[in-house]
């Protein structure tokens, strides 16, 4: 197997935990930049042109909520989890650590 | 341009393509952003925040129509998996009223041009219509259209030696029909009925128009015969009777085009008209054969030979 097929797979696998690491990072608020960059320190860099509009989809569908800050130099739109992305997030840790046990039993 | 015009740009090109409802606000959200990442990777790299930074930083960052993708689920007028049916429809279509609206030979290219394309025209944008109306409704309600189960029909590449010799009779009389028109009326009729007037032309009877399609009739028929030695059908021999019967149909679409093929001028008036028809339904004939073949469907699986360090069965 070549590089690129193990990159694009490790891609596939970021992708599916990408909601959720987003969700774990918004408990505080957030502004998309500064996520990003709690997101890399965590040792998970996420692609700009993803994450931001991934921000606005989850927005949309109510899971978070949003404000604009413009008393600072640089206009921000912070974001935090809503009491219905409360929830979910509680329901995604749970169905992530199920699946975590699972696939521990299968690769040992 | 320096950095910011650059960023604006872009922005632009993002916001432009998204719903009005939500444009200004992610442009201001996404030129606020971009302007931070690019402050952020001039720091991190070393280089200055200039225009060349910010247009290698937005190249990265994707396209503005995917970008503006990722914002909004974008439109498309055709769904990504109707694309087949809407290239077969628009070929199949096309080639049908190419053949309806051929030119005569008495019509004179621009005007004979001008209808048959506007009708090819008029069917693509039917078809345009028609899918792009199926695509919304599947985009506002995903569950229509559903996948409903019918027989599939089976086909069978058996070949017998009756069918070969009811091919061959046919082939055969077709042949007899285009080489020998008036001996074989004059022997059908008793000689009662002599039909001077299916005398062929000199430059018919040249060996470059008359025996192209013959060749092609036997060797049609050598292929049945063949086909039904062998006691099936192959792809390759699938293929091969598509090629002639296409290469016959366009021999005969040749020969109402151009030139005389009777001596007599109310003959061809009449008769070459047939050519054409004849020659249109071969055309849909193969047609028909080839998308049977392009979208045939035979279950089996893909055996592909492990060495030593393959995987073992149990």
């Amino acid at each position: 197997m070549d590089d690129g097929a193990l990159q694009r797979l490790e891609g596939d696998l970021r992708r599916g935990v990408l909601v959720l690491a987003v969700l774990s990072g918004l408990r505080t608020r957030q502004y998309g930049y500064s996520l990003r960059q709690v997101l890399a320190d965590a040792g998970l860099p996420i692609e700009e042109g993803t994450l931001y509009p991934l921000l606005r989809r989850l927005e949309t569908q109510g899971v978070l909520e949003s404000a604009w800050n413009t008393d600072g130099a640089s206009p921000r739109r912070y974001y935090w989890l809503s009491p219905d992305g409360h929830r979910l997030f509680a329901a995604m840790t749970e169905s992530w650590r199920r699946q975590v046990d699972v696939l521990t039993t299968l690769l040992d | 341009m320096d950095a910011n015009d650059v960023i604006d740009s872009y922005v632009h090109d993002v916001a432009r393509r998204l719903p009005g409802a939500k444009r200004d606000d992610v442009a201001f959200e996404l030129r606020a952003l971009l302007r931070e990442d690019l402050r952020s990777r001039a720091a991190s790299t070393g280089r200055p925040a200039d225009a060349e930074l910010a247009t290698e930083m937005l190249r990265a960052f994707g396209r503005p129509g995917d970008t503006a993708g990722r914002y909004h689920r974008p439109f498309t007028l055709i769904a990504p998996g109707d694309t087949w049916s809407f290239i077969v429809a628009a070929l199949a279509g096309g080639s049908v009223l190419s053949l309806l609206f051929y030119p005569t030979a008495e019509q004179t290219f621009p005007e004979a041009g001008t209808r048959s394309s506007v009708a090819v025209l008029a069917w693509f944008g039917l078809l345009l219509v028609g899918f792009t109306t199926r695509s919304v409704i599947l985009r506002y309600r995903p569950d229509a259209f559903a996948w409903k189960p019918r027989p599939v029909r089976a086909r069978s590449d058996r070949a017998g030696w009756p069918g070969a010799v009811a091919y061959t009779v046919f082939w055969l009389v077709f042949l007899l029909c285009y080489l020998v028109p008036q001996p074989l009326l004059t022997a059908l009729t008793f000689g009662r009925f002599r039909a001077e007037e299916l005398e062929f032309s000199g430059s018919f009877l040249s060996w470059l128009r008359i025996p192209w399609l013959a060749v092609m009739v036997v060797l049609l028929i050598a292929l049945h015969l063949w086909v039904a030695h062998e006691g099936h059908w192959r792809r390759l021999t699938r293929w091969a009777r598509i090629v002639l019967i296409l290469e016959v149909a366009i021999q005969l679409g040749w020969h109402s085009r151009y030139g005389d093929v009777f001596q007599v001028h109310e003959t061809n008036r009449l008769l070459l008209p047939w050519f054409a028809i004849v020659s249109a339904v071969l055309v849909i004939w193969t047609g028909v054969l080839a998308y049977r073949e392009l979208s045939r469907v035979d279950p089996a699986p893909r055996l592909v030979a492990h060495g030593p360090s393959g995987p073992n069965t149990p």
